[in-house]
């Protein structure tokens, strides 16, 4: 018989229902488990799954947004006990497509990424202009800006935002992403990473801010 | 009830309201796994050119059910357009079957093509949006424009005036764009090709376009501007605006949708039906003069030109060719993996073009090297091979096509898989940019690489 664990991994990644994965990690939490527990064997060890059958091809975009409703909705039901047990994220994120490009799928699938493992992701959507990314870095103090561009006439407002910020003299990382962006372009336009897709982009989050690759909140 | 443009405005101000991440994951996602079921549509390895006519026409019927189950939602308003399956084919049916590209004894004719149709292929060739330097853009346009196997030239996009970037929205993307189009032209006339079709806007916002629509410096009204889908089975209020203004000025409107494998739409069986069911939506909403098929894949094998991009696009194209009267395009590829100069590059080029050329399509093919890269393309030898592979083509049953493309595809894919494709050269390093002519060591791969393909069964002549 599955543990209940398994049974809320599972609901993460079949996505039938919101109301299923808030059930069963109620349940859990009224057997007494701890929160971290149900975060880590449960609802991240799903959404680790189907982002896994992603990389590999088996798993579809759509799927992994709807597994990432599950995970949301299951952590609304230990929202209060992660504050009040410590629990801390492993760092925060601030995320947008620039100025000028309205396209939200790749970068909202490595939000979510980003989010299910263990880091806290402020998402500020499509078409954000670089005064409004300094505005949030400066009130949020996060630890990464992760940027993305899906034309190569949007991609200078990568270049823009990244030396504005870096003019106001804050101390952050950045990772740029997108399908006309490369190492090379990332490099030359003075970003401190580059990803090709949403998982390898945790993978290289991690490596910025001197986390382990296999740790999962702090 | 055959449909107008308006018909489709007042839809999107009274259809059912739906927030856009309700309709792709609640409505279309759902939609378009519901249909693959139904239809019993099942990638297949073997077979990147369809054999089963019986798989081609479920295909069509998927894609239209798709178009009429799911709609397509309005994004500024956030309303489903939706459409009635007899609305969509008394609207398709009094679409003409072919369209005139470019003017006076430049001018061309492309048609609606059908499976195995012995008939040639009109040759798309350019950079297709690849950024191009400003010091070698005429230069480079000349080239093509040169090149006598070309019917129709696709820009390149301008990333930089002097030192300062374009960026989309600013004035200097208008100006870009006024630039981009006068320079085509002026390229055409030093080439003696004064009526050569234009197309390749790369501008995001529609005002830099529509601003460019002038016979004086701008588009003439035998060029072709895009109005694409918004990703994916969706518009908005710029898009349709754009398509009422570009019929208004009379040039031709190009239909592009967004499908790519792995998104929104699923794996390439999703992709498949998705890509019939946008290429009939930009009808139905841009009453697009000529539209674009194509299903790149996402993540796990990059560029157009992979084993499953080819299974679906060639799918799709068969549906299409077998059930419309539309004349279309299939990318092979817009943008290859590999750098031009590379054998890698040419296999990118050979197989979709067998597979899709076999399937009714006419074939565009642009640079490499993704990545947004300066100046990654070939230049006119691309053309000529893109030409020369297409028109050979025609002599093919889907048989033969599929025995080759399988064979094409075994000496590139494991280098996709890889994602370690040859980085080649830039058009500055595979031309001389004196006489505008190839290099010779691309002349010499081009024939050892044609050589290849006639071992495989290709016949050039």
């Amino acid at each position: 018989m599955a543990s209940i664990f398994e049974e809320i991994a599972d609901a993460v990644v079949k996505a039938e229902s919101e109301a299923k994965v808030r059930g069963l990690t109620q349940k859990a939490l009224d057997e007494g488990h701890p929160v971290k527990k149900i975060l880590e064997d449960g609802l991240v060890k799903g959404m680790n799954e189907i982002g896994e059958r992603w990389k590999q091809g088996d798993a579809f975009i759509p799927e992994v947004l709807l597994s990432a409703e599950m995970m949301r909705a299951g952590i609304d039901v230990v929202k209060e006990l992660i504050i009040r047990d410590g629990i801390k994220p492993l760092g925060k994120v601030v995320i947008g497509t620039v100025q000028g490009d309205v396209h939200s799928i790749g970068k909202s699938l490595v939000g979510m990424m980003l989010q299910s493992s263990g880091f806290e992701v402020q998402d500020l959507g499509v078409d954000v202009t670089v005064g409004k990314f300094v505005e949030v870095v400066k009130a949020q103090k996060p630890d990464l800006l992760a940027l993305s561009a899906l034309l190569t006439t949007t991609m200078p407002a990568m270049e823009d935002t990244i030396k504005a910020v870096k003019k106001e003299g804050l101390k952050i990382k950045t990772i740029i992403g997108g399908s006309p962006t490369s190492q090379v372009y990332a490099t030359s336009i003075g970003a401190d990473g580059y990803a090709s897709d949403a998982v390898s982009a945790v993978d290289k989050v991690k490596e910025l801010l001197d986390l382990p690759p296999e740790i999962r909140f702090l | 009830m055959s449909l107008t443009m308006r018909d489709v405005w007042a839809r999107a101000e009274t259809g059912p309201i739906c927030p856009t991440q309700k309709f792709e994951l609640k409505v279309l996602f759902p939609e378009v796994k519901k249909l693959v079921g139904k239809y019993d549509i099942k990638y297949n390895p073997e077979s990147p050119v369809p054999l089963d006519d019986k798989l081609i026409d479920r295909v069509f019927q998927a894609g239209l059910e798709l178009l009429t189950g799911a709609g397509v939602l309005c994004t500024d308003t956030e309303r489903i357009i939706q459409f009635e399956e007899q609305e969509v084919r008394d609207t398709i049916r009094f679409v003409s079957g072919e369209v005139t590209l470019g003017e006076g004894k430049d001018a061309v004719v492309m048609a609606h093509r059908g499976i195995e149709d012995r008939r040639l292929p009109v040759i798309w060739g350019g950079p297709v949006a690849v950024p191009v330097s400003e010091n070698i853009m005429i230069k480079a346009y000349e080239s093509y424009a040169r090149e006598p196997s070309l019917d129709a030239f696709w820009t390149g996009t301008l990333s930089h005036i002097g030192s300062m970037p374009v960026k989309s929205g600013s004035p200097l993307e208008m100006h870009a764009e006024k630039i981009n189009v006068g320079w085509s032209r002026e390229a055409f006339r030093r080439a003696g090709r004064p009526g050569l079709h234009l197309s390749g806007s790369s501008a995001v916002t529609p005002r830099a376009p529509i601003g460019a629509c002038n016979p004086e410096y701008g588009y003439r009204k035998s060029d072709s501007i895009h109005c694409y889908m918004v990703v994916n089975m969706k518009t908005d209020y710029d898009t349709m605006s754009r398509a009422e203004h570009y019929h208004a000025y009379g040039c031709l409107v190009w239909g592009g949708g967004t499908t790519f494998i792995g998104g929104l739409a699923g794996g390439p069986e999703g992709a498949a039906i998705t890509a019939v069911a946008e290429l009939l939506a930009t009808y139905m909403i841009y009453r697009a003069d000529i539209l674009l098929l194509w299903t790149p894949t996402a993540n796990y094998a990059p560029g157009m030109a992979s084993r499953r991009a080819i299974w679906a696009t060639s799918l799709a194209s068969s549906s299409v060719a077998r059930n419309t009267n539309f004349a279309w395009l299939n990318a092979s590829p817009y943008q290859a993996y590999a750098g031009p100069c590379t054998d890698m590059y040419l296999y990118e080029i050979a197989a979709p073009t067998i597979a899709f050329v076999t399937c009714g399509g006419h074939p565009i093919q642009g640079g490499g090297r993704q990545g947004g890269e300066l100046d990654y393309f070939g230049g006119p030898l691309d053309t000529r091979f893109l030409r020369d592979v297409a028109y050979a083509t025609t002599r093919l049953n889907r048989s033969q096509a599929n025995t080759i493309v399988k064979a094409i595809l075994a000496r590139y894919e494991d280098r996709i898989k890889a994602k370690d494709p040859p980085v080649g050269k830039r058009f500055q390093e595979c031309n001389d940019l004196d006489t505008l002519r190839p290099t010779q060591e691309y002349l010499d791969l081009y024939h050892r690489v044609k050589e290849e393909l006639s071992g495989l069964g290709l016949e050039f002549k």
